[in-house]
């Protein structure tokens, strides 16, 4: 397509939206609201993210070494783990028996506990930090994989709280998934109502020798301009939204909401290409059937 | 120009709009076809635009079988084809100029080129003086003048007109017919559905008479009915 085309194709799709300015207020409307609610959406599956990889930062894991493992062996696994950098290892420790004898003692307020019992019952054993985005569930199947380990434990209750917030990241992302699709059929219907509107002229071009891509570009170009239009009220609506959410949420410590250039990214990245999805796809869909009759 | 060959066509209804249409246009002719309301007329020319498809049958129109011609070819071979219809089809959120420069501007002409050819063809149907009124502030025949316009403004090889002076009354209907002889003695042949007897009679020009989709008569200079 010629550039000067082009110009002309950008015109009619702007006078387009001007004479219609009613159905194109409508279609940007109904594109706002639903990019308000996926962006709700998303900015809670960011925080649950974002929560999630806290835990797992404060998650340790311990190993319990098998008695037979000799220190030197015990010295070797700490290596091996702490390879497993890809999984979120951060660092790896190695605690004797004496060491966590002694820790035991100090920890009980009892000294010489073991003295009295004659010999040390507690293994040698690694801690391991993890870091965040750590894959916890991954390494620990890693790690009893390997030789002498007797026992792998870490804190349930941050690994139930995981697998919640992890179930609702799932349920966030199938609903953004449902959302959209929704979104497209209300989208498509008001779009349609536009392009009916204009039926005649659609069926005048075709009668002068437009192409197809030549009469769909003016509706594609106005589906393009509404969805930029939605995403832009919509991102302005949840970045002041969050503003104050995150301004009142920060005295929380215990809530840590993730830093508002971080949402303001994510919605600068996921509702303008899903405004201007919805309203190209929008028009393709609604012109595709008066192309055809 | 126009070549069918036992032509048919069957809505999906089971309405038969045309049958065994064998026909012989050539270059440069007029033509009228005359018949009563759902004679096959409007059908005719809906085939000869690949608007429809034949049932059966084969349309040669110019060079072009129609039926071998694929969806995204129609565009190109249209632009060689001009159409007037009864009720004019123009846009009325646009201007006279533009209405008419619509046509070139999808073959993507050079904007030089439309603005030349605009003006010429609006001066040839007597409305270059309101090439910046819109369709509503026209009278009728003024429209289908600009319709013409439109349709002639590609230098179509064709031109079909259906039903052309069906809105207007007898004195603006011979201003079209002016302009439909005047188009055609430069070459371009002539397709006319319509039912004004008093054009057809006195204008005397072939006449291919159609009914229930059949070719009932085909006379080289001939009259609307034979009563």
């Amino acid at each position: 397509m010629r550039l000067r085309t082009f110009g002309y194709l950008f015109r009619e799709a702007c006078r387009g939206l001007s004479r219609n300015g009613l159905m194109a207020v409508a279609a940007a409307g109904t594109i706002t609201v639903s990019l308000l609610i996926m962006g709700i959406f998303a900015i809670i599956v960011t925080n649950l993210n974002s929560f999630g990889d806290r835990l797992k930062a404060q998650i340790q894991v311990r190993i319990f070494l098998a008695p037979d493992v000799s220190l030197e062996e015990a010295e070797g696994l700490r290596e091996e783990i702490k390879s497993f950098k890809e999984d979120g290892v951060r660092r790896v420790r190695l605690v004797t028996r004496e060491e966590a004898a002694a820790e035991m003692e100090k920890l009980w307020g009892v000294p010489e506990l073991f003295t009295g019992l004659g010999e040390n019952p507690l293994p040698n054993s690694l801690v391991v930090e993890l870091g965040p985005g750590a894959k916890v569930e991954r390494l620990v199947r890693k790690i009893k994989t390997l030789p002498g380990v007797a026992e792998i434990v870490y804190r349930d209750l941050i690994r139930s709280l995981l697998l919640v917030a992890q179930i609702v990241s799932v349920v966030g992302v199938t609903l953004i998934l449902v959302i959209s699709l929704g979104v497209l059929y209300i989208v498509v219907n008001t779009v349609r109502l536009t392009v009916f509107a204009r039926r005649r002229e659609i069926e005048i071009m075709k009668l002068v020798g437009a192409t197809d891509w030549f009469i769909r570009w003016p509706f594609v170009l106005e589906g393009m301009i509404l969805g930029l239009i939605g995403a832009m009220v919509a991102a302005v609506i949840l970045s002041k939204g969050y503003y104050f959410l995150f301004k009142s949420a920060s005295q929380i410590t215990w809530l840590p909401l993730v830093p508002e250039a971080r949402i303001n990214q994510l919605l600068l990245l996921v509702l303008f290409p899903a405004g201007i999805f919805f309203g190209v796809a929008g028009s393709l869909l609604s012109v595709k059937r008066f192309l055809r009759e | 120009m126009i070549q069918t060959h036992n032509l048919s066509k069957v809505y999906a209804n089971g309405v038969v709009a045309l049958a065994n249409v064998t026909l012989y246009i050539e270059k440069g002719e007029f033509v009228f076809l005359v018949g009563p309301s759902g004679a096959g007329k409007s059908t005719f020319i809906k085939l000869v635009i690949r608007s429809e498809l034949p049932t059966e049958g084969t349309i040669i129109v110019g060079r072009r079988n129609l039926v071998y011609l694929r969806p995204r070819e129609i565009p190109f071979f249209r632009r060689n084809i001009g159409v007037i219809f009864q009720d004019y089809k123009l846009l009325p959120n646009k201007t006279v100029y533009e209405n008419v420069a619509f046509a070139l501007e999808v073959t993507e002409a050079p904007p030089r080129e439309i603005s030349r050819q605009v003006a010429a063809v609006l001066e040839l149907v007597g409305l270059a003086a309101r090439a910046h009124v819109r369709p509503a502030e026209l009278s009728g025949g003024e429209q289908q003048r600009v319709s013409l316009a439109r349709a002639i403004v590609n230098r179509p090889h064709l031109l079909l007109a259906d039903e052309p002076t069906g809105n207007l009354d007898p004195d603006t209907s011979w201003g079209i017919m002016d302009l439909l002889l005047e188009i055609n003695k430069r070459g371009t042949t002539v397709v006319m559905a319509t039912h004004n007897k008093e054009i057809v009679n006195r204008m005397r020009r072939r006449v291919i008479a159609l009914e229930a989709g059949r070719v009932v008569r085909d006379e080289p200079k001939g009259v609307y009915d034979e009563t």
